[in-house]
C-alpha cells in the first residue's frame, strides 16, 4: 500500500512540470504583453503617451525580450524560491497573497464539502430506496434545481433573505472589519457561503449517490441477503451502502475542479478573501503574475485531488491490491 | 426477381423499424411528464426570445429619461427600469436571445470537435487513440470556469470570444462518448461489409457509424447547452462576458453586486436570475427525459 502511494505520488511530479509549462505557454500565447498591461494598471498614462522606443526599453528591462524558454526557466527558478511576482495594483507579493488566501478557500471548501457529502449521500440513498415515490420525485427536482440555478443567484437570494431581511448573518467578508478577530464572528461569516456552496455540491452528489445505490440494490448478492432473511436495515447498511459508496469517492474527487470554479464565483459574491475571489480580481485586472501563479496552484490542486481519490479508493476497497 | 424483392422488403422493414424506434423513443419521452412540461416551457421561452423585437415594448438600449432610473415596476415598465433608465422587461427578453445563442453555438462547436476527436480516436485506435485520449483526459480534468476566466482575461471579453472559449473547452465528454461507441461499433459486420465493398474511412465514419450516435449525442448536447448557459451567466455576472449595453441574463444581474440594489430593488435582479434558473432547469429535466427515451441503457 505504502509502495503504491509513493509510486502514485512520484508519477505526479512530472505532471506538475507539465502544468507549469502549460500555464506559461497559455499566458505566452495571449495577445498583448505584460508591459502594456502593467503600464495601464499602474499609472494613469494611457499607452498613447509612451513612445514605442520607451516601451521597447521597458520590455528589455523586464526581460520580456528574452526567448520564451529562457523566460520559462527564469520564472520556474523564481517560483521555486517562492517568488511569484507581485500584484500590479499595490505591488504586494503574490506569494504573500497566496499564503493568506489558500487557507480561507480550504476552510470554505472543506466545510461545504463535508456538509454536502453527508447530506448528499444520505438524501441520495433515501431517494434510491424510495424510488418512484413522492419523496424520490421531490428530492430529484431539488437536485436538479441545485445544479440548474446559478450559484451566484442562490447566493444573492441567500444574502437577500438571511442577511438583508432577517439580519441573521453578515452580507460579506470573512470577519467584521475594524473589530478584533474572534472565532465566533468569523464562523458567523462562514455560515452563508458554506451553506450555499454545500447546497450546490450536495445536489450533484445526490444524483450520483441515487444512481449508484440503485445499481447496487439490483445486484444478486442483495437478493441473496434478502433470501437469507436479513433485516432490511442490515442489508442496506451492511451490504449495499458500502459498495454504493465506493464509486462516489472517485466522483467527488473528479468534481473538485468544477467545485473550484463554483467557489471562485461564490467567493466573489460573498467577498470571501480566498483564492477564487483573488483569481476573479486578477482576471478582471488582467494581472499576469497572479493569473500565472494561480493556474499552477489550481493545476496542483486538481492533481492532489486525483491523488487523494486514488489513495482513498485503495483504503476503502479491500478488493483492490496494488503490489 | 426474388433477390431484389427480398432486399426491397428488408429495406421497407428497416425503414419501419427506424420509424418504430423513433416512435418508441417518443412514447418513452411522453411518459416522463416533467420532461414534457419542461419541453413546453422551453418552447414558450424560445418563441418569446425569438419574437423579442416585436413583443418588447421598448428598445433594450433605449434610455427612458422621463421615467427615471431605478423605478419600480409600473403599467408602462412592467419590470421597472435599471441604472440608466432602460426598460428591464425589454432587456430581459432580449437578454435571453444572447444567453441562448451563446449556449447553443458554443455547444455546436464542442459537438464538432468532440465528435471529430472521439471518432478518429475510436475508429483508428492504437497510438492515435492513446494520444488523443490523454489530451481529452487533460481537458476533462480542467477546472473549466477557471480556464474560461483566464482565457477571457487574456483575449478580452466579447460574445464571439465567449462562444469560442466555451466551445473549445467543453468537448471532452462528447469525445469520450463518441470514442466509446465507435470502439464497439467498428467491430460490427456491417462495417466490415462496407470495408469490403471499398467504402472509405470517412464514409464509414459519417454514414455508417455516426447515425447510431444521434440519440446519445442529442442527450449530451442538451446537457451541454445548460452548462454553457450557466457559464455565460457566471462570466457576464462577473463582468467578463457579454458587455453592456448588450443585455444578457448574466450581465443584468451584475448591477446587484451593490448591496443597496440587492436589498431594495429586487425587480432588477430577480427576473434575470429566475429566467436563467427556469431555462437551465427545463433543459436539464428535458435532457433527463431524452436520456430515458433515447439512451435507455444509461443509468445516470
Amino acid at each position: 500500500m505504502i509502495k503504491y502511494i509513493v509510486r502514485r505520488f512520484l508519477i505526479t511530479i512530472p505532471v506538475v512540470f507539465l502544468i507549469t509549462v502549460a500555464s506559461f505557454t497559455f499566458i505566452e500565447l495571449a495577445p498583448g504583453d505584460a508591459v502594456s498591461a502593467m503600464i495601464m494598471q499602474t499609472s494613469s498614462t494611457s499607452l498613447g503617451n509612451i513612445s514605442a522606443d520607451q516601451l521597447e526599453r521597458l520590455r528589455e528591462m523586464h526581460g520580456f525580450n528574452d526567448p520564451p524558454h529562457v523566460r520559462y526557466f527564469l520564472w520556474l527558478g523564481d517560483m521555486s524560491k517562492g517568488n511569484f511576482g507581485y500584484r500590479f495594483r499595490d505591488r504586494k507579493p503574490v506569494s504573500k497573497l497566496l499564503v493568506e488566501r489558500i487557507p480561507m478557500t480550504l476552510e470554505l471548501m472543506s466545510v461545504s464539502l463535508l456538509i454536502a457529502s453527508v447530506l448528499g449521500i444520505s438524501l441520495g440513498v433515501i431517494s434510491a430506496l424510495k424510488q418512484n415515490t413522492s419523496i424520490d420525485y421531490i428530492l430529484t427536482v431539488v437536485a436538479f434545481g441545485g445544479v440548474s440555478v446559478p450559484v451566484f443567484f442562490i447566493a444573492m437570494l441567500a444574502i437577500f433573505v438571511f442577511s438583508l431581511n432577517l439580519d441573521l448573518f453578515p452580507t460579506s467578508g470573512a470577519r467584521t472589519p475594524a473589530v478584533p478577530f474572534t472565532m465566533g464572528d468569523h464562523l458567523k461569516h462562514l455560515v452563508l457561503p458554506s451553506l450555499v456552496m454545500a447546497v450546490v455540491i450536495m445536489s450533484d452528489i445526490m444524483r450520483y449517490a441515487r444512481a449508484s445505490m440503485l445499481e447496487v440494490i439490483r445486484e444478486d448478492y442483495i437478493t441473496t441477503a434478502r433470501a437469507k432473511g436479513l433485516s432490511n436495515w442490515h442489508i442496506i447498511m451492511g451490504h449495499a451502502f458500502r459498495n454504493a459508496l465506493l464509486p462516489l469517492i472517485t466522483i467527488i474527487a473528479l468534481k473538485l475542479p468544477w467545485i473550484f470554479g463554483g467557489a471562485a464565483i461564490l467567493e466573489t459574491v460573498f467577498q470571501w478573501p480566498g483564492l477564487g475571489s483573488l483569481f476573479v480580481e486578477a482576471a478582471i485586472a488582467r494581472d499576469y503574475y497572479i493569473i500565472m501563479a494561480q493556474l499552477v496552484v489550481y493545476g496542483i490542486a486538481v492533481l492532489a485531488a486525483g491523488l487523494l481519490a486514488d489513495i482513498l479508493y485503495a483504503v476503502a476497497d479491500p478488493r483492490i491490491r496494488y503490489d | 426477381m426474388p433477390e431484389s424483392a427480398n432486399s426491397a422488403a428488408s429495406l421497407e422493414e428497416s425503414a419501419f423499424e427506424a420509424r418504430s424506434q423513433r416512435l418508441r423513443a417518443w412514447r418513452r419521452f411522453r411518459k416522463h411528464k416533467l420532461a414534457v412540461a419542461s419541453a413546453c416551457v422551453l418552447a414558450f421561452l424560445l418563441t418569446m426570445v425569438i419574437i423579442a423585437p416585436w413583443v418588447a415594448p421598448f428598445h433594450p438600449y433605449e434610455i427612458n429619461i422621463e421615467t427615471g432610473i431605478y423605478k419600480p415596476p409600473s403599467a408602462e415598465h412592467w419590470l421597472g427600469t435599471d441604472s440608466v433608465a432602460r426598460d428591464v422587461w425589454s432587456r430581459l427578453i432580449h437578454g435571453g436571445r444572447i444567453s441562448i445563442l451563446v449556449g447553443v453555438t458554443a455547444i455546436t462547436i464542442s459537438l464538432v470537435i468532440g465528435t471529430f476527436i472521439g471518432g478518429i480516436s475510436g475508429y483508428y485506435g492504437g497510438i492515435v487513440d492513446s494520444v488523443l485520449m490523454r489530451i481529452t483526459d487533460v481537458f476533462l480534468s480542467l477546472p473549466t470556469l477557471i480556464i474560461v476566466l483566464a482565457s477571457v482575461a487574456l483575449l478580452g471579453p466579447s460574445i464571439r470570444n465567449l462562444i469560442l472559449i466555451i466551445g473549445f473547452l467543453n468537448w471532452s465528454q462528447i469525445a469520450r462518448l463518441v470514442r466509446g461507441q465507435f470502439l464497439s461499433l467498428r467491430e460490427k459486420e456491417y462495417v466490415m461489409a462496407a470495408h469490403c465493398i471499398g467504402a472509405q474511412d470517412h464514409r464509414i465514419m459519417f454514414r455508417h457509424l455516426l447515425p447510431n450516435l444521434v440519440g446519445p449525442l442529442t442527450v449530451a448536447a442538451t446537457f451541454g447547452v445548460a452548462e454553457a448557459i450557466l457559464l455565460e451567466a457566471a462570466l457576464s455576472y462577473l463582468g467578463l462576458g457579454v458587455q453592456v449595453p448588450t443585455p444578457s441574463w448574466g450581465n443584468m444581474l451584475e448591477g446587484a453586486k451593490q448591496v443597496s440594489i440587492l436589498k431594495s430593488m429586487p425587480w432588477i435582479w430577480i427576473p434575470p436570475g429566475f429566467m436563467i434558473a427556469i431555462t437551465v432547469l427545463s433543459i436539464n429535466i428535458m435532457g433527463d427525459g431524452l436520456r430515458d427515451a433515447l439512451d435507455p441503457r444509461s443509468t445516470l
